[in-house]
């Protein structure tokens, strides 16, 4: 490194830690807020009571009274002491995002955890699931923090409420197009929730809906229905990750019919699951054999026991010594082996 | 270093010190990758009937559900198994696949997530191989079957060519949805891949006398009082079974809902016709009665969904204030948080 670029490098450090401290000060004006990047995730609980009014809803659009906001704590409170079955030993799901100066990053996990507490619905009236919220974020969130969330709540809920009256206002008979209906959904997040955080929230659940639709929609030859067929890259790994283990049984099962020979099966699974995974299924391979082997002598024995007129109580006692004895299986094994038995009579 | 160079970092590492109030996901990056989900053993998703190609579609029978479980750090993988068979078949195909995943991602266990009767291929491999499963959670799962199965077969039995007709009227209706499936890779109906299927097996196998049979055969994780047996199914409540057995780990959670989604293709066509063959007064999701969905430890019985809402069908369109995926993402967690 020669002199200019080491003062140059030097002069770089010195100017960003300056920002670094300038922004450290300036933060520290804000209450409660002195790190940059705050992640809340906090492990607590739930909890159950009865239905939600109509005007649930218009409650939440209002800021809270001092001693509203106390109430709110306080169903949070309870909430976290006596969780309801269903959320019993789980997380909290989802978090809060801040940055340097106090206010909250918009990302999907507010939603999370909203719709972690919306999980409650039909169980717990809808003004109290809003009221163990608010008092969650208040428990949680300092200004401007706070206020951001409280205002997203409302409009979340408020977007749930019109799509409520959406549904309301339509019968099967004037409108039973889901294509449509699907459409009228997204803009209805849109006017509501506005176009990013109705994209942070729903962004990935509106292409997976868009791309099965489309599909739905080519099979139906209804075409009218424009969206990308193409998956995002991240949504098109998660769906090959998660279907991975048929699609690769089902190239293991081409190439079986095509005449493989073993060593092309070792080759192709060590191809698709590594070299490991492939000695396992080796070994998988030649335990099924020996079960099969197993299977056609129980059926053997069966028939035989059968044939020989005994009673079912008899045949079974039979069965199991025979197979305990000779060839050392386990009641479970032996339970298995007459299940699979059952399914050939059952077949037949 | 040059000049410009000196600059772009200067620019750079300053747009970095400074977050104006921010929106978005351009901030995606200061998450850690999520570890909400991630499992000790793998997530194995068991389907009901209808899982196949783009009926539903192997993965899109689980709407939304397997991209969330992943987005928050769980290994999920999905199975293919007959639509239209008897249980053991059907739990048969699962244990050969359960078998097989375990190799692959030499995993010791994997946990199985099922719906509807999902739940009796589950139960056959929890039972038959316990060391590879370390737990059956069920979603509107049918373990004591449905009215509609006995209820629809007795009335096209009594004619023998309206038995012969409908029968095989299913049939081709099945393979007619599958001809015309746009992407017939992930899973068919009449492949050779899982033989030929029965809509004739798939009427005695969801029926409550079929379950009888299976649950004697299978009662672990049952409630241990029948509830089909208290007024015919129609309203029995009887709660959960053991939660532990054979150290599997069993939970459940249902629906109470029947129509919940006038525009939804799945809730207008298939309810009102299943709902012809129920009895009166019954508490059913719009395919199973409220008392056959417990299983374990039941979570919770009420959740506004019917039978299809309870996988995010059609397409995410479900009753509202209930997100589908976070139910399996927060079950998936319990199983974390208890070591599995």
């Amino acid at each position: 490194m020669n002199k200019k670029t080491f003062l140059a490098m030097s002069f770089a450090t010195l100017f960003f830690c300056g920002l670094a401290v300038f922004n450290h000060f300036t933060d520290s004006n804000l209450p409660g807020n002195q790190d940059q990047v705050k992640l809340e995730a906090i492990n607590q609980f739930a909890k159950p009571s009865p239905l939600y009014p109509p005007n649930a809803f218009k409650e939440v659009l209002q800021p809270p009274a001092m001693s509203e906001t106390e109430i709110a704590k306080a169903a949070y409170k309870k909430f976290l002491v006596s969780p309801p079955r269903y959320l019993q030993g789980t997380d909290l799901r989802g978090g809060f995002l801040l940055d340097g100066q106090g206010e909250l990053i918009i990302t999907a996990s507010i939603k999370q955890r909203f719709d972690y507490f919306f999980l409650m619905t039909q169980h717990i009236l809808l003004a109290e699931i809003i009221n163990i919220i608010h008092g969650h974020l208040v428990n949680e969130l300092t200004e401007p923090a706070l206020t951001t969330a409280k205002s997203l709540l409302a409009d979340y809920v408020n977007y749930f409420n019109n799509y409520n009256e959406l549904m309301k206002s339509h019968s099967p008979k004037d409108n039973n197009n889901v294509y449509e209906l699907a459409q009228e959904i997204a803009h209805l997040r849109i006017d509501i929730l506005g176009e990013e955080v109705s994209e942070i929230f729903f962004g990935q659940s509106q292409v997976l809906q868009a791309h099965n639709l489309k599909r739905l929609a080519i099979k139906n030859q209804q075409h009218q229905y424009s969206s990308n067929l193409e998956l995002p890259e991240k949504l098109q790994k998660s769906q090959q990750a998660t279907l991975s283990y048929v699609t690769s049984k089902q190239s293991i099962k081409k190439s079986l019919e095509a005449g493989a020979t073993e060593q092309e099966l070792k080759s192709l699974r060590t191809e698709l699951y590594g070299e490991e995974a492939a000695l396992r299924l080796h070994e998988l391979d030649k335990q099924r054999e020996q079960w099969n082997q197993y299977l056609s002598n129980y059926q053997k024995l069966n028939k035989m026991l059968i044939q020989a007129g005994i009673t079912q109580q008899q045949k079974t006692a039979q069965l199991n010594s025979t197979f305990k004895q000779e060839y050392n299986l386990t009641d479970t094994q032996i339970n298995r082996l007459a299940a699979q038995a059952l399914i050939t009579s059952l077949n037949n | 270093m040059t000049r410009r160079s000196y600059w772009l970092a200067t620019v750079l590492l300053s747009s970095f010190l400074w977050i104006p109030h921010s929106q978005a996901g351009l901030f995606d990056w200061l998450f850690p990758e999520s570890t909400y989900a991630q499992t000790q053993h793998p997530i194995v998703m068991v389907p009901g009937a209808f899982a196949f190609d783009n009926t539903l579609g192997l993965i899109d029978y689980w709407h939304g559900i397997t991209e969330e479980l992943r987005d928050e750090g769980a290994e999920v993988y999905v199975v293919n198994l007959s639509s239209l068979a008897l249980h053991e078949v059907r739990g048969a195909e699962l244990l050969n696949d359960v078998e097989e995943i375990i190799a692959i991602t030499g995993a010791q266990k994997v946990n199985l997530m099922a719906h509807s009767q999902g739940a009796s291929a589950s139960r056959y491999v929890a039972k038959h191989r316990p060391d590879l499963i370390a737990s059956i959670s069920c979603s509107n799962c049918m373990n004591e079957g449905t009215h509609f199965a006995g209820n629809f077969s007795e009335f096209i039995q009594n004619n023998s060519l309206l038995n012969l007709l409908t029968v095989s009227l299913l049939d081709n209706l099945f393979n007619f949805i599958e001809a015309g499936s746009a992407y017939p890779s992930d899973g068919e109906f009449n492949s050779d891949y899982r033989g030929t299927q029965s809509s004739e097996a798939l009427l005695v196998a969801a029926s409550l006398d079929d379950y009888d049979r299976f649950n004697a055969l299978y009662p672990e994780g049952m409630p241990s009082v029948d509830c089909s047996q208290i007024n015919n199914g129609i309203d029995g409540h009887t709660g959960g079974g053991e939660e532990l057995v054979n150290g599997v780990r069993y939970f459940s959670w249902g629906g109470n809902s029947t129509i919940t989604n006038i525009f939804d293709p799945l809730d207008i066509t298939l309810i009102p016709i299943v709902g012809a063959f129920m009895p009166e007064g019954v508490i059913w999701d719009g395919l199973v009665p409220g008392c056959g969905q417990a299983l374990g430890t039941l979570l919770r019985d009420d959740y506004p969904t019917n039978h299809y809402d309870a996988i995010n069908q059609t397409a995410g369109i479900t009753k509202l204030f209930v997100d589908v995926p976070s139910i399996f993402v927060t079950q998936a967690n319990r199983l974390k948080n208890i070591g599995l």
